[in-house]
């Protein structure tokens, strides 16, 4: 059988090397693709008709833009309107991503820590740069708090640098622990199942109610990335 | 977040979220101070204050982060939690 960690493999499907980069198209670039091929298909039809009263279709896709929209909203305020193709994107990316790891024999993207990484690091350096543009060197002020006395700065910068800089390895840590963590559990209760024999039917009860916890757990995650961004977005914004 | 009933998945992520938040810190922390003690060749020293720094930023961003759930010095949910017990 069979190890439980077998699904993380990434596979390389066409090898391709550029100017001594190696950029071959993997298992995990494919369902990369096909999250982003979705999402643009999800969107495209919804809104195909734009029937004043929506279908379905159309109104699963209105309900989730005012989503985003309202998350933005009511973290950031009025100043994030112009980020909303950021926020949204880095939303629906994560939400497909999860979501198709959900469908057997798939594969999870979201549960290679160097994608999560990645997009945790692009969201920390398009957040710093925001800061930077909106407040100039007034920025580095975040790294030492009002009214703390100057004797107290040589502790109180590093920590503070540290904390800050700590935002991308925490954001992405979590959603790969967390996919990581449930998929695994998944498989090792579906091993349980054909070890059992005629018992196994106990573990295929106890499966199903995980994957419907896997379900929830894949919008929570796709839902907690964006909203932390949304939250450093602020915290660049409006400085504090 | 958890607002009314404090069941078993919102402690979960609630942990989840804490404990990342401590992990990340402790980790860019020592692995800043092992990046200057090999540039510089001071090996224990930068880990070591690194290191310590790190745990410090840590528990700062614990602080916070439990700061921004509710759970706060003085916060509603402390408070009943003192009276209860």
């Amino acid at each position: 059988m069979d190890s439980p960690l077998h699904q993380f493999e990434v596979k390389v499907l066409m090898p391709l090397h550029m100017a001594g980069f190696d950029i071959s198209i993997t298992n995990s670039a494919v369902y990369m693709g096909l999250a982003v091929f979705m999402t643009l298909l999800l969107f495209v039809a919804g809104t195909a008709k734009q029937s004043l009263v929506p279908g379905r279709l159309q109104c699963l896709v209105e309900m989730s833009y005012e989503f985003v929209a309202n998350m933005l909203k009511e973290n950031v305020g009025a100043e994030g309107k112009k980020y909303f193709p950021f926020v949204a994107s880095v939303f629906f990316f994560i939400l497909f991503g999860n979501l198709i790891g959900m469908i057997p024999y798939s594969f999870t993207f979201t549960s290679q820590l160097i994608l999560t990484f990645g997009l945790a690091s692009l969201v920390f350096v398009i957040v710093t740069v925001i800061g930077f543009i909106r407040h100039g060197v007034k920025f580095f002020k975040l790294f030492m708090p009002e009214g703390a006395p100057i004797l107290m700065a040589p502790i109180l910068i590093p920590i503070e640098l540290i904390s800050y800089l700590s935002r991308p390895v925490s954001l992405s840590v979590r959603l790969f622990a967390n996919m990581m963590a449930g998929h695994t559990m998944l498989k090792v209760f579906a091993m349980f199942t054909v070890l059992l024999g005629m018992y196994g039917v106990s573990t295929v009860l106890l499966n199903s109610v995980l994957i419907g916890f896997e379900v929830l757990v894949a919008f929570l995650q796709a839902y907690v990335f964006s909203i932390l961004t949304c939250l450093y977005l602020s915290d660049a914004i409006h400085m504090h | 977040m958890p607002k009314k009933s404090q069941n078993n998945l919102t402690f979960k992520g609630t942990a989840m979220k804490v404990s990342a938040d401590m992990l990340a810190a402790i980790m860019v922390g020592a692995g800043l101070g092992v990046a200057f003690d090999k540039h510089f060749d001071t090996y224990p020293w930068a880990l070591i204050i690194g290191f310590i720094f790190g745990s410090a930023a840590g528990l700062l961003n614990v602080y916070r982060s439990l700061c921004k759930m509710g759970y706060g010095l003085g916060s509603k949910k402390t408070k009943e939690k003192d009276t209860n017990g």
